[in-house]
């Protein structure tokens, strides 16, 4: 008997290990933070902000300051989830009808799933009297990344975009150009189209470009599995004439576009720095700011941090230009991605007063004097969504200091003809079950385990099956009015001619 | 009549203490039932956190027979055999060996025992990072060394390169939970009476056989436990795969509760995830049960 009942005693204590195990240490990563106005003595309401990163915390309270906080009679209080977990743990609030969150930011990407959850914007701000300077919003940004069903249900954030960044001191090198002119029979120069970018990888990687006495590496990209490998071949994907499915929902990630694309990935796999599968945002980031590749293709900040002199070693030699385009079918295209962006709703399920304090926070932060100064001076590089940031002269200033005058004003009309051209993130249900399938499929090719085609068909295999388990009815009504903000946005998806 | 007072007195005592100890007992009961009951429900139902009211929708058994023809499922079984296998292989035979040389006396124990329990202590998140930067291929002090040593330039993709980056979780492990092992060997090295060992000597034992004949039996039932211990914690490996690779390249180092928690939490799919959950359950459990009724089985011989 004893025996028997220190087997069961055991197997419940094991039970209880085992099923509390993962969720215990999914949580490690999450934390909290709060700002309050300390005038007077009124108790302040608590604002709770999902900030994702601290970074974003920082941002939010550094424009919404104490005088400001104090007469509104509210604290602010910061969760950090991080990107995965803000995810499935705002969801699974949402999914009961309730939320611990007052504003939430959050990837566009999501808004599919998060539609029904969010107050619409207008009626609110409305109420709340808040000035939120709706017209000044780029259109993409606010027609598309956060509109949904002709409903405005978030305000931007952050307006993330992929950049080509290259040091000029290689591209201007004498000797590099002699070298590059007598191999390939053209002017070396930042490359325009993704064969272009290829070539002027190789050429550079094992060349001592800089003369400093070591061998180089040709560009710098970032393939971590996990969705990174994913944004670096929508890129390519995305300039080849690609597109997520056809109307029909049948994918065409596997299409000659998608092939081209996974291949023109695999030329340049022995052109990066070792560890490239492997590497996230801040290994793509030291590798071109430490001088050891040429040219990165990564988001804006990086620019950004490439001119900061306690950062960088190659101040003020850089340059920045748009992605790769493509020749499809004898034409030129340039189509740019938007991976990413944040956006900042608030929960249906926070109380009507709430609701209106949030709305109030959410208009202090995002005012256009705001948005501008965390574009262009914010360590926590919140990239530019404004019409009125991109107009701004300020930029032709920004680097004129670290002794590139003209990097500000380029770098602004890169960013600005990047949203113009740019094709914006999948938005449907399961988003990032997407993501993740292809992810694993391109990361496959990229180390060899299996063939571009293969690897892509695989991928379009099981984006099938996650449509078919979210619904292929569903999804295909999701998809379609995606698809038509983006054709209504003159981009379509190009097939290659025989 | 003394006899049956005493007796009943005896009873309402017992009676007495079960009555003392029974909330606590309750809230234990519903601490660990419930949650295990409500996710077994769970895992009878499509629950999706992204699909309106899929958390009423009954299913039955579908997500468990889903389960078991999910090829990337049985992928994350085998992806957590090969790096948990070789890891609880050296943690036992490194923390055996370290368990032997500090249960001896020598100047500055407590010192090396301190500093060996160190990464132990350290939490996975830190100890990731520190991992990141040891392991990165260009700056990483790991293959600068290596290179210093061979006097070329090596350069291992440790984290990148599906045949290696498994291997480095694993290095990873080791290096985190041998001083586990060790603490516990340890406790049952210090549990056998000197006296043993005296009247081995007395006896014209050599050293192997001291260890072979004395120790190694004594310490079995503890090194069963800490096989168990690390057993479970391997099956719910997780940290280290979500903090540095995310579980590639390719999915190579995708474990069982990283590839759980990614359906469960990262995917929506609560229905799926918490069947997954509840095979690993029955498995773990099934080891449980074996290592149990063998321990109970040596104890009683």
């Amino acid at each position: 008997m004893r025996k028997r009942i220190s087997l069961v005693l055991s197997l419940v204590m094991v039970m209880s290990l085992t099923a509390c195990g993962g969720t215990n240490t999914a949580e490690n990563g999450s934390a909290t933070s709060s700002a309050a106005g300390n005038g007077g003595s009124k108790e302040k309401i608590p604002i709770t902000i999902e900030a994702v990163a601290a970074g974003y915390g920082e941002v939010i309270s550094q424009y919404c300051d104490q005088d400001f906080l104090d007469d509104l009679g509210v604290e602010l209080v910061f969760t950090y989830s991080g990107t995965v977990d803000s995810y499935s743990k705002q969801m699974m609030e949402f999914s009961q009808g309730v939320s611990t969150y007052d504003i939430v930011l959050f990837e566009p990407a999501w808004l599919g799933d998060y539609a029904d959850h969010l107050e619409p914007i207008g009626p609110l701000a409305e109420k709340a009297g808040a000035d939120l300077a709706l017209d000044d919003i780029m259109e993409k940004y606010k027609s598309i990344y956060t509109t949904w069903k002709g409903e405005q249900l978030a305000i931007p954030f952050d307006g993330d975009q992929f950049n080509l960044f290259y040091n000029t001191q290689a591209f201007s090198d004498e000797e590099n150009k002699a070298d590059f002119q007598s191999e390939y029979g053209r002017e070396l120069a930042p490359p325009k189209t993704w064969d272009e970018y290829a070539e002027v990888a190789q050429f550079f990687n094992g060349r001592d470009w800089d003369h400093d006495g070591t061998p180089e590496y040709g560009t710098s990209e970032a393939w971590l599995s996990g969705g990174f490998a994913y944004w670096w071949y929508m890129a390519r994907f995305v300039a080849y004439g690609g597109m997520y499915f056809d109307e029909d929902m049948n994918p065409l990630i596997n299409s000659e576009n998608g092939v081209a694309a996974l291949e023109n990935m695999l030329k340049i796999v022995d052109a990066t720095p070792p560890g490239t599968t492997g590497a996230g945002y801040t290994e793509c980031e030291a590798a071109f700011v430490n001088g050891d590749a040429p040219m990165c293709i990564c988001w804006n900040s990086v620019g950004k941090t490439a001119m900061n002199p306690d950062a960088s070693q190659i101040v003020p030699n850089v340059g920045i230009a748009l992605v790769p385009g493509a020749e499809v079918n004898g034409e030129f295209v340039q189509r740019p991605t938007l991976p990413t962006g944040w956006v900042a709703g608030i929960p249906k399920y926070t109380s009507d007063e709430k609701k209106e304090l949030a709305m109030k926070v959410i208009e202090k932060f995002s005012q256009p004097d705001t948005a501008l100064d965390a574009a262009l001076y914010h360590p926590a590089c919140v990239d530019a969504w404004r019409t009125s940031t991109f107009e701004s002269d300020k930029w032709d200033t920004l680097f004129e200091e670290q002794g590139a005058p003209e990097l500000g004003g380029q770098m602004i009309k890169v960013m600005q003809e990047t949203i113009e051209k740019g094709l914006v993130d999948l938005q449907i249900s399961g988003t990032d079950e997407y993501i993740q399938a292809l992810d694993k499929e391109i990361s496959a090719a990229l180390t060899g385990q299996k063939e571009a085609k293969q690897a892509l068909d695989d991928a379009a295999k099981e984006w099938n099956n996650i449509t078919e388990r979210y619904g292929l009815e569903e999804q295909k009504e999701a998809w379609n009015m995606e698809y038509d903000s983006i054709k209504k946005d003159g981009i379509d998806y190009i097939p290659f001619e025989k | 009549m003394k006899l049956k007072k005493k007796k009943s007195k005896r009873t309402s005592a017992k009676k007495k203490s079960y009555l003392l100890i029974s909330p606590m007992g309750i809230v234990s009961i519903l601490l660990t039932c419930l949650p295990i009951i409500y996710s077994f429900y769970v895992s009878m139902t499509e629950y999706n956190l992204t699909i309106p009211n899929s958390f009423q929708s009954i299913i039955g058994l579908k997500n468990y027979v889903e389960a078991l023809q999910d090829k990337d499922f049985l992928n994350a079984v085998l992806t957590t055999l090969k790096i948990g296998a070789p890891a609880l292989f050296f943690e036992i035979i490194l923390g055996f060996g370290f368990a032997l040389i500090l249960n001896r006396k020598f100047k500055g124990r407590g010192l090396v025992l301190a500093l060996m329990v160190t990464p132990f202590m350290i939490a996975p998140g830190a100890a990731a990072l520190a991992w990141r930067l040891l392991f990165d291929s260009r700056y990483g002090p790991i293959n600068h060394i290596l290179s210093q040593i061979a006097g070329k330039n090596i350069v291992i993709d440790w984290l990148g390169a599906p045949n290696i980056a498994f291997k480095s979780l694993t290095i990873i492990d080791i290096w985190q939970t041998t001083p586990f092992v060790m603490l516990i060997i340890l406790a049952g090295l210090s549990s056998i009476s000197s006296d043993v060992y005296e009247a081995a000597k007395v006896d014209g034992a050599s050293r192997f056989q001291i260890f072979r004949d004395i120790t190694l039996p004594l310490v079995r039932p503890i090194l069963g436990v800490a096989v168990l211990f690390r057993t479970i914690d391997i099956i719910k490996m997780f940290d280290m795969c979500h903090a540095l690779t995310k579980g590639g390249p390719a999915g190579t180092t995708t474990t069982l509760s990283y590839y759980i928690y990614k359906q469960g939490l990262a995917y929506s799919r609560v229905g799926y995830g918490a069947a997954l959950s509840f095979i690993t359950l029955l498995v773990v459990s099934a080891l449980v049960a074996i290592y149990i009724s063998r321990t109970m089985k040596g104890g009683s011989a």
